[in-house]
């Protein structure tokens, strides 16, 4: 037992040394000065470049005429207007870079051959970077948490403008909608590069859908979002830059899909096909010499398995030093348990307008780190240089307090999908539970017993807005009423009272909680990562619940944990962000709507009714007709576009149902969320809003951030 | 001068005459618990620590009355709060009656943070036995008077945490709950310590092999994966008190084998002498001689290690709670409080939720004197140093 007051007194002892290192004034951190770009590796800072091209940002126009869509031009259309010829110029560094990349060709070709005859230009925000430097961030673990720092390096055929309401091109050059939008035309830019040197070609897209998604070795089930009323699209390669799709039921919703998803409708088919039995019939044996079972499970280990890129690469295990290659700004180099590297893609498609190819930040360093408090203490020191998911608004004071200190910056946007919700299961292996969690009275008890004015008081600083859970974020679409939001969110701790009486749920042993109708404990156990919410909240419901009589106990998981026991069905309740809400989400992507009412990261309730709708009846539960209803909605809501009469309409019908059923608890919604960067980090633009549904930081263009201290 | 110098020169003159003679008389008289106390009185700073114990003890099990909310109160308006300083006079002059100034919380503009901004011309004065949160005593009878507290406004003589709670209650509370914990663990391991010890220590031979290779594996199992695993194995249907016996009882069933190694070794010893010998003779059953014979003859040490222990168990339980293997909230005990307080929020901003770690120093050190003073004390007929 002696070792045990050591180690407390050790805890002691260091608590004792932060105090002290925390109230020493912070003087060896003088303000960090801009250094004047350094003119050996800096490319022009401003005004003419080499090839005559005005430097034009989006603070400063240079009198350039803008393009078609914001913030961008296509090389001829910006050598057009702005009269001139733009000569590349690349990163100092790059054949360093490139040499760490697994599988990449020791010899790079000229920056000029790197890039696509059609590159995309895009002006930086304030001004022509320089190149250089490490990016450090912080993720939570392999798989949680890590969308943040994808988002900076992520590409899709198209993007939303930061004015989150402009879809722009970026992969794709354009795209071309037929009348009905059943037909959808992308063009590729030519002479686009795999990071690898190899073209990417409409037969790239092509390979993902057919050989890929509609594979059943690979996707045992199709994911939902790649079906239009439950039937594959067709893809079409109309010649080597031009592919169309083609959709069995109208699908307007799918080019906003392709702006915030994390899924890129593109692979490599020169890489990936040498382990694809259709394309190599000896696949398996090649899987099997690799001590892989068949030709999917070695597919997997590279693609992941799924269209979720974050999975882990080979690097993890050392089974290849290759990974498979991409057409984001940076490519993995190295990952293990701690963390990842991931540098400049040498064939990245996009110039600033002084014909510098981006990105500008040689290198990203991503470290695990489970510990929020250990991640609230390297911000709060200013070792982390961005930093967006994961980072709560009951923190924003800590943040602001020690920007000085940390030479950053706090920024508190309007935040979308940050309403928590807490989801009862109400598909429940355990029956008697299943029985109560159904009753629809305990799940307004719930939501009546919840004093959301205080919520919002201590855990959100006063900054948000009572709220009921909706699927559709009432910020971003016109269908959600005042009368959906206000639902059930009263404070009223008698009427949930006499709602759990009413039920037969009553304590009848007298220890102050309620028993199940068998008279056998009942006790919530709320399992949660402090990635999906505030802790504190948490702590502060179960106290309302159990002054209810209902008991409920913690436990903090990591998100992994979390995910696989919600997925698995085996959680007494789910409870995260109800994020994946706003309307350019949801216009192509109906999972918020439909049982479990959440993907796989993010999942309400309801596994076994989705199981019985997928099954036709044979497995599962069969779900209460509300729910079948809103599989009928979800088909017919896919085939409006977001903001016509007919899309407002089944929306409201919609979120009357969810609201009527209270699958999902709303909290606390119209909140705002800290996103915190280094100073030292330029062409850092406001953000409109913070969100994962925009996928984080994808609409503000991390490849033009650049270090001012390189 | 000690009491047995006084002796020494005393026997030497067996009349009583003087005061010094009566003091002597009594000291012949008395017996050997008085004479402890006697000894015991003279060591200041144990006598000092006991006074802190029971002052410690009496609060923890007057907590209802002696705070002024229950610990699990939220007092929204006064979240992350500083400690209030009580005061008797400001500018508006003197008061006998103890006061604290007014307090509006407003929100910093810029960072959003609850300031609570006192306001020197507002006075809440503090009153006693006033009404406030009910509460059941000792399940006897259900009161809401507390010893002191204010009319209007609120009073938080530590502060309060982040969700609004009053740190001072929270830590008497929690000392009732530590103290407990120490008290029934060394307690389990007192008794388990006698009944191993005592056998292994009296039969001796292949008894006590077996015993002392058991207590081996015992001891040598790492404490704090083991507590790891059992803690983890509570059964989430347990309420508060089921897992705060539940800790209790490991701490309790893993604390014994020092003390059992000590009883054996001191009974190895005493049971060759001549006396064991004569009552063994005289048909005493081994039960007997252990405990009416053997043990008394070093109970004083007994007592000493016990108190030495009393520590070691609240600061397991700390150290268990403190990283999230104890009690739980809402259980309040000082490991509890301490793991509250372990984020940066806490450290930077509310140094006060730290004022349990004083306190579990406090009393630690309190413990350590008194053992320490007992010890002295324990065998009166010894010679100190002096």
């Amino acid at each position: 037992m002696h070792k045990q007051m050591l180690r407390l007194s050790a805890i002691l002892l260091a608590i004792g040394v932060i105090l002290s290192a925390c109230g020493a004034p912070s003087a060896e951190t003088p303000a960090t000065e801009v250094p004047a770009e350094n003119p050996t590796t800096a490319p022009e800072g401003a005004g003419q470049a080499d090839g005559g091209c005005p430097a034009v940002t989006v603070a400063n126009d240079q009198g350039v005429a803008a393009g078609a869509f914001p913030q961008q031009y296509d090389l001829a259309e910006f050598q057009e207007l702005a009269g001139c010829e733009l000569a590349f110029s690349e990163n100092p560094s790059i054949a360093e870079l490139n040499a760490r990349i697994g599988g990449n060709p020791a010899d790079l070709p000229p920056v000029a051959e790197r890039l696509p005859e059609e590159s995309l230009v895009v002006a930086p925000y304030d001004s022509i970077g320089v190149y250089g430097g490490v990016l450090d961030g912080l993720s939570n673990a392999t798989e949680a948490g890590t969308s943040d720092l994808l988002s900076l390096r992520h590409v899709n055929l198209v993007r939303y403008s930061d004015d989150l309401q402009t879809i722009v091109p970026n992969v794709a050059k354009g795209w071309q909608w037929n009348d009905d939008f059943t037909e959808l035309t992308f063009s590729l830019r030519k002479g686009h590069k795999w990071s690898d040197g190899e073209p990417f070609t409409a037969e790239d897209v092509k390979f993902w859908y057919d050989d890929l998604i509609l594979n059943t070795d690979i996707y045992p089930e199709t994911p939902s979002r790649w079906l239009f009323d439950g039937e594959p699209m067709m893809v079409e390669v109309v010649d080597e830059t031009t592919v169309k799709w083609t959709f069995p039921v109208p699908a307007p919703g799918v080019l906003n899909l392709m702006a915030v998803d994390y899924g890129q409708p593109f692979q490599p088919k020169h890489f990936l096909s040498q382990f694809h039995i259709t394309y190599n019939p000896d696949a398996d044996a090649l899987a099997e010499e690799k001590g892989f079972e068949n030709w999917a499970e070695l597919l997997n280990n590279y693609y992941g398995g799924s269209d979720w890129k974050d999975v882990p690469s080979p690097l993890i295990d050392d089974s290849d030093t290759i990974v498979v290659p991409t057409l984001e700004s940076h490519i993995l180099v190295e990952e293990t348990s701690e963390g990842r590297r991931i540098v400049a893609n040498p064939f990245f498609h996009m110039v600033d307008t002084a014909g510098n190819q981006l990105p500008y930040i040689n290198e990203i360093n991503e470290v695990y780190m489970p510990d929020e408090e250990v991640r609230n203490l390297k911000i709060t020191n200013g070792e982390v240089d961005y930093k967006t998911q994961a980072v709560f608004i009951e923190n924003y004071s800590l943040y602001k307090e020690n920007e000085a200190k940390g030479n950053y910056t706090v920024d508190l946007p309007v935040a979308l999908g940050q309403n928590v919700f807490y989801a009862f299961n109400t598909t429940h292996k355990d029956e008697e539970l299943r029985t109560i969690f159904n009753d629809l009275r305990f799940r307004q008890a719930m939501s009546l017993a919840l004093n959301r004015d205080e919520i919002n008081e201590v855990v959100y600083l006063g900054q948000g807005r009572p709220m009921q859970a909706t699927p559709a974020d009432p910020r971003t679409v016109t269908f959600v009423t005042e009368d959906h939001l206000t639902a059930f969110i009263e404070y009223d701790p008698d009427r949930a009272k006499s709602l759990l009486d009413e039920m037969g749920l009553v304590d009848s042993d007298g220890d102050g909680f309620r028993e199940k109708l068998d008279g056998s404990p009942l006790v919530l156990l709320i399992q949660y990562s402090n990635q999906g919410a505030p802790v504190r909240l948490h702590e502060l419901v179960k106290d309302y619940w159990e002054a209810v009589g209902i008991r409920a106990d913690l436990k903090e998981v990591t998100s992994d944990e979390y995910r696989e026991q919600a997925n698995n069905n085996d959680l007494d309740l789910t409870v995260w962000r109800n994020d994946n809400t706003s309307g350019v989400t949801i216009s192509g992507n109906t999972v918020r709507f439909i049982p479990p009412f959440g993907s796989y990261f993010n999942p309400g309730t309801g596994f076994e009714w989705d199981n019985w709708m997928n099954s036709d009846g044979a497995e599962g539960i069969e779900p209460p007709e509300d729910v079948k209803r809103l599989y009928e909605l979800s088909t017919e809501w896919l085939q409006y576009s977001l903001g016509s009469e007919e899309s407002n309409r089944i929306g409201a019908e919609i979120v009357d149902i969810h609201v009527q059923n209270l699958w999902k608890i709303g909290i606390v919604g119209d909140l705002s969320e800290p996103v915190v960067h280094h100073n030292t980090l330029a062409n850092f633009p406001t953000y409109t809003a913070r969100s994962y549904d925009y996928y984080w930081s994808y609409p503000y263009r991390a490849q033009q951030w650049y270090f001012n201290d390189q | 001068m000690t009491i047995l110098n006084e002796t020494s020169q005393d026997t030497s003159i067996p009349t009583v005459r003087s005061g010094e003679s009566e003091a002597t008389l009594r000291y012949y008289s008395a017996s050997q618990w008085q004479l402890i106390w006697w000894r015991f009185r003279h060591h200041r700073t144990a006598l000092a620590g006991g006074i802190v114990l029971i002052v410690i003890a009496l609060a923890g099990a007057f907590a209802e009355f002696l705070t002024p909310y229950t610990g699990t109160t939220r007092n929204t308006e006064y979240l992350l709060g500083p400690p209030q300083p009580i005061r008797f006079w400001d500018t508006n002059g003197f008061s006998l009656r103890p006061f604290v100034h007014g307090v509006k919380t407003e929100r910093d503009p810029v960072t959003l943070r609850p300031l609570p901004v006192a306001d020197p011309e507002t006075r809440w004065y503090i009153r006693f036995f006033t009404h406030g949160d009910s509460y059941t005593f000792f399940g006897l009878f259900r009161s809401d008077i507390h010893l002191f507290g204010t009319d209007e406004g609120f009073l938080h003589l530590f502060g309060t945490d982040d969700i609004g709670r009053d740190v001072f209650s929270r830590v008497l509370y929690a000392g009732r709950t530590s103290l407990s914990i120490g008290v029934l663990g060394v307690l389990i391991a007192f008794v388990l310590a006698l009944i191993i010890g005592g056998i292994a220590g009296y039969f001796g031979g292949w008894i006590d092999y077996i015993i002392q290779r058991l207590t081996e594996i015992v001891r040598v199992a790492p404490v704090i994966p083991l507590y790891m695993g059992l803690a983890a194995s509570f059964p989430r249907e347990w309420s508060t008190e089921q897992v705060f016996f539940a800790m209790t009882l490991i701490l309790g069933l893993v604390g014994w084998p020092t003390l059992s190694r000590r009883i054996r070794s001191q009974l190895l010893t005493l049971r060759n002498e001549d006396y064991v010998t004569a009552a063994r003779l005289a048909g005493a059953k081994a039960s007997r001689i252990i405990s009416v014979h053997l043990l008394p003859a070093f109970s004083s040490y007994i007592i000493v290690d016990l108190v030495i222990s009393f520590p070691y168990m609240i600061l397991s339980e700390t150290a268990l709670s403190f990283v999230g293997l104890g009690l739980r909230p809402p259980a309040i005990s000082w490991g509890v409080l301490l793991q509250e307080a372990q984020n940066i929020r806490a450290i930077q901003q509310a140094p006060w939720l730290f004022i349990p770690a004083a306190v579990l120093v406090i009393a630690v050190l309190a413990f350590t004197v008194l053992g320490d003073g007992l010890r002295d004390a324990a065998d009166p007929y010894t010679v100190t140093g002096s």
